[in-house]
């Protein structure tokens, strides 16, 4: 068995190694294939552990030596588990989705050596038994999304996009790496189930992981790369989104809680950071006219979700977390590609240029509704569950303001992914939609995300196979047990009562709150008619979703210029860019006489040599 | 020998091999794209007597020969430009004069010399420490990198930076651990003039529109990381200021290549004017890139075995306020870097040149084997004895 762990990781860098050697001679379509067998195979390792998990035990190997103070040893338990089947398995739903979605591209081979190596780094990060090794994997999976972001490098969209990823979250990664140095220094180890190191973790140490894990995934106010990023291919958007990227900080903040039991600020700081997260997020989505940064924005809010899951620290928000993090990616991947569709097939992803392409694509739309019914929080989709189970866990903790703010940002996720549903998929299609070149996506790519979908639906039927294969062991892992009895007839909360309740009413209400504004949006041949509170609007003066962003970001205004963050990092640039333009001006003068600039310096240095 | 007995890795064959490889590469990069007449032959004779140095037992021929393949590069950039010969000669005729002047008063060109005592140890700090700042181009002494990087041929500034200079930086790490009071007693100055380096280089880095003079600054920031390593003097600062200067060597070559052959197409010095150079030459565009992120210290590049390394000895040294300084330097290599990949490389090009590329395979090659081999150290460094650490 322990072979088992790191085969995964080998077959996903051989898998590398025949892109880049068989690259030349390959096909596209054939080198998505390879990748996806590749994929499937490294799902295949991952699963094959599971009875191992299952039991609560952690299977370790010593891969091989890389430094005298850090070898590559591994260590997978139930939370590596969760992570990792994550990653090989949404990620080869979405490399099954690219055979046909970039098969015309050139460049392939890069691609997808890039993405299988971007798994491998997910793998390798919730495998690695040492810090060092988080950080090699942490750092690898930064650069291979730069990479994947910057794909058309030709584009200035797309490296833009692929500069600020790189920049926004390679610096405070260093946070990480003086974090872990700083357990180091204590410990004399790097290997993080030793007793050692968990007496090291300190609050600064903690502030310095999360501030690392925040940037990575997408929290307040670190959050402004992600909409940048979505010049890029759409399947890397869906690996980054759903998988492998935004959830190597929801792992790191996971990993703390294994590695040390937490003082009650840290609950509350993580509380902070992921209800400001999930707001501003939800926020910033309403407004948006483009689908992919919609989604992304989506994508800041969710993860709010997950980290206040994690906040909450109970039992039961542990296994809230570890579910929501688990569902978030199957539906997020989902919606991802199913925008990737409709912009593989009308050109756009301007949602003022779209509409009515449910007619054109009937499964693409099934599919995404679907996923925006899980987003939601739809009963019968994963979704629903996970958004239950955080209410419960919330409530049964006390943290009222949690579940105010979760339910009121419930509601603002309806509203934007109304809008991107009616706008994109129903209703009359922009003059400016080519109707008749409109086509539905290919078997494979509908195959992609449908089967991502299935397992929304599944896993809101059918809970308890999640909680009890997957989010359970995820929760043992962090030393805890799950306060819910599991069992095939359905999911039932050990503490329920009046919190499991008031939980059900409010879920519940924001559901109706759904319904009455989808009833109140139905399609209309122009534009969508509302209720005005007494005779409707003349034709042809209705609201419709553009009206919905306007009037979003009018209502919205104070609030969102107050939380953008980006002039303060414009800010920062420009004030070095002066100092830099002063310092060279006083380099260039100096540099004119080297003779002074040697003197002096001379001069200085003896100086402080004799007087010191 | 007294590196590998501190820190158990090998310099002498760790830096032969980089040595022999950048000396095979620019000659065949030579070969491709001009580096004028007499390159290939101060090459081997400036790379014969760098290797000859290494190897040699005593510090004095050490020293000599070190020196002549100075005087050697001085004369092949004084053929390219002759402000920057001036320069560089005042630069290597400066700092050989008072680091000979310092070893010979501090008697440490003979092994186990005692430390002198009162004015005339700290007169020899003071002479070694301005003798080899001159010669690393630390600020405030930098004043002959920028015009040198500028205006000599590409694989000519690789020489002195990526051989001559980092040779000197194993001289300076090997005095450190035969001779540590050098360092000890002045550990705040060494410290501080690595700052300066560090954050004066990163910051007139930025400032730059020339893309060599850019890559001069950008090696001067990278010595403030390696003078602060020695000066922290810990295991672990030492071999990470060792492994720097390997990793500094390799990815300046693949820099300094990689801007060489858009200068060769353009026909004109790199500027941050220039754009989408990557769409005409995207080895050399992927050449860059690579060797800025190995400059940067992000792994699985080598340059991250030196710098967590040197990271750990600031926070030994100087805590965490130091840790984060290092951090808030990097930060700025980064920006630096990125700009100049993200302008000059990245994106759509300007300038609409007609004529073909004229890529050559042979140095595309030679782009690619360096960014495999940075790799695959970076996580295999066991193949070179005593990379992977292990001197507790």
């Amino acid at each position: 068995m322990n072979a088992l762990v790191g085969s995964s990781l080998i077959v996903l860098l051989a898998g590398v190694v025949l892109q880049l050697l068989l690259g030349k001679v390959l096909s596209p379509r054939l080198k998505g294939w390879l990748a996806f067998g590749t994929g499937i195979l490294a799902f295949a390792a991952v699963a094959s552990m599971a009875p191992v998990i299952l039991q609560g035990q952690a299977v370790e190997l010593n891969l091989f030596p890389w430094q005298a103070e850090s070898s590559f040893d591994l260590y997978f338990d139930g939370l590596s588990f969760l992570f990792a089947l994550m990653g090989t398995g949404i990620g080869s739903a979405i490399l099954f989705y690219c055979i046909d979605y970039m098969a015309h591209e050139t460049g392939t081979t890069r691609f997808y050596a890039f993405m299988l190596t971007f798994i491998a780094g997910l793998v390798g990060l919730v495998s690695a038994h040492n810090l060092l090794m988080v950080y090699l994997c942490w750092e690898l999976i930064g650069l291979c999304s730069y990479f994947l972001v910057g794909f058309w490098y030709r584009e200035n969209a797309a490296v833009n996009g692929a500069r600020k990823v790189l920049v926004m979250t390679h610096i405070p990664g260093y946070a990480l790496l003086i974090g872990i140095l700083l357990l180091y220094k204590g410990s004399g180890t790097f290997v993080w189930t030793d007793p050692a190191l968990a007496a090291q973790f300190s609050t600064g140490v903690f502030i310095l992981f999360l501030i690392a894990a925040m940037a990575k995934s997408v929290m307040f106010p670190l959050h402004t790369w992600i909409p940048e990023a979505m010049n890029a291919p759409t399947p890397v958007s869906a690996l980054l989104h759903s998988a492998c990227y935004v959830k190597a900080g929801v792992y790191l903040v996971a990993r703390m809680v294994s590695i040390s039991p937490w003082q009650p600020s840290w609950h509350v700081i993580l509380m902070a950071v992921g209800c400001a997260t999930m707001v501003v997020g939800a926020l910033y989505a309403m407004i948006q006219t483009d689908l992919k940064r919609l989604l992304a924005y989506s994508t800041i809010s969710q993860l709010g979700y997950i980290m206040t899951a994690f906040g909450i620290g109970t039992p039961l928000g542990l296994l809230a977390g570890a579910f929501y993090v688990f569902s978030h990616g199957l539906f997020k991947g989902t919606l991802f590609m199913c925008a990737g569709a409709v912009q593989h097939a009308a050109g756009t992803r301007d949602m003022r240029k779209l509409g009515g392409v449910a007619r054109r694509m009937p499964k693409t739309a099934i599919v995404w509704l679907v996923a925006a019914a899980a987003i939601i929080g739809v009963p019968f989709t994963n979704g629903f569950v996970a958004k239950w189970l955080l209410y419960d866990a919330a409530m049964q903790s006390g943290a009222w303001v949690v579940v105010i703010i979760a339910w009121l940002v419930s509601t603002f996720t309806a509203f934007y992914i109304l809008k991107a549903t009616v706008s994109v998929f129903f209703g009359e299609p922009s003059p400016e939609l080519k109707v008749e070149e409109l086509h539905e996506a290919s078997p494979r790519m509908v195959g992609g995300m449908g089967i991502l979908a299935l397992a929304c639906l599944f896993f809101g039927i059918a809970p308890q196979a999640l909680v009890r294969w997957i989010a359970a062991p995820a929760v043992g892992a962090m030393n805890a047990t799950i306060p819910a009895t599991v069992s095939f007839l359905g999911l039932h909360v050990a503490g329920s009562g009046a919190p499991v309740t008031a939980g059900a009413i409010l879920t519940i209400s924001a559901l109706l709150v759904i319904l009455v504004i989808f009833a109140l949006r139905k399609p209309a041949p122009k534009g969508v008619s509302s209720f005005t509170g007494g005779d409707p609007l003349p034709e042809g003066n209705t609201l419709n979703a553009v009206d919905f962003s306007e009037f979003a970001g009018d209502a919205f205004a104070p609030l969102i210029k107050a939380t953008d963050p980006d002039p303060l990092y414009l800010g920062i640039w420009s004030g070095l860019q002066k100092s830099a333009g002063w310092v060279r001006g006083a380099a260039e003068f100096l540099e004119r006489k080297p003779a002074f600039l040697v003197t002096g310096g001379v001069v200085i240095l003896t100086a402080l040599i004799l007087v010191l | 020998m007294a590196l590998m007995k501190t820190t158990g890795l090998d310099w002498r064959i760790a830096f032969t091999a980089i040595t022999g490889m950048i000396c095979l590469a620019s000659l065949i990069y030579s070969r491709f794209i001009s580096q004028g007449k007499w390159f290939p032959w101060v090459s081997l004779a400036s790379t014969g007597l760098i290797i000859t140095a290494l190897w040699l037992p005593g510090e004095i021929s050490r020293t000599i020969l070190l020196d002549a393949a100075a005087l050697v590069l001085v004369a092949l950039v004084w053929s390219q430009d002759k402000r920057a010969g001036r320069l560089f000669l005042a630069a290597v005729l400066v700092g050989s004069i008072l680091v000979a002047a310092g070893m010979m008063l501090g008697g440490l060109f003979h092994e186990g010399a005692a430390q002198p005592a009162g004015l005339t140890a700290k007169a020899v700090i003071a002479l070694v420490l301005i003798g080899y700042a001159i010669k690393l181009a630390a600020i405030p002494f930098s004043f002959w990198l920028a015009p040198l990087s500028e205006r000599s041929s590409a694989m000519t500034a690789v020489l002195v930076i990526s051989l001559l200079d980092m040779a000197e930086l194993g001289e300076l790490a090997a005095l450190r651990s035969s001779t540590p009071w050098l360092f000890a007693d002045a550990q705040w100055i060494w410290i501080a003039m690595a700052l300066l380096s560090m954050f004066g280089g990163a910051l007139l880095a930025l400032a730059q529109t020339n893309v060599r003079r850019m890559l001069a600054f950008s090696t001067i920031d990278d010595v403030g990381y390696l003078l602060l390593g020695l000066a922290a003097g810990s295991v672990g600062g030492v071999l990470g200021a060792a492994i720097g200067a390997l990793s500094h060597s390799l990815c300046k070559f693949l820099l300094f290549g990689a801007v060489g052959v858009a200068e060769d197409d353009l026909k004109h010095p790199l500027t941050t004017a220039d754009r989408g150079m990557a769409g005409r030459h995207p080895v050399a565009g992927a050449a860059f890139i690579a060797g800025a992120l190995g400059m940067i210290g992000i792994p699985p590049f080598i340059g991250f075995l030196g710098r967590w390394r040197l990271y750990f000895s600031g926070i030994e040294v100087g805590s965490i306020a130091l840790a984060i300084a290092m951090a808030a330097a990097t930060a700025l290599a980064l920006l630096y870097y990125v700009r100049v990949i993200h302008r000059v490389w990245l994106g759509q090009p300007v300038e609409q040149l007609t004529s073909a590329p004229g890529n050559s395979f042979w140095v595309g090659a030679v782009f690619i084997v360096f960014i495999v081999l940075m790799i695959v150290i970076g996580l295999i460094p066991s193949i070179i004895p005593g990379l992977a650490g292990g001197m507790a």
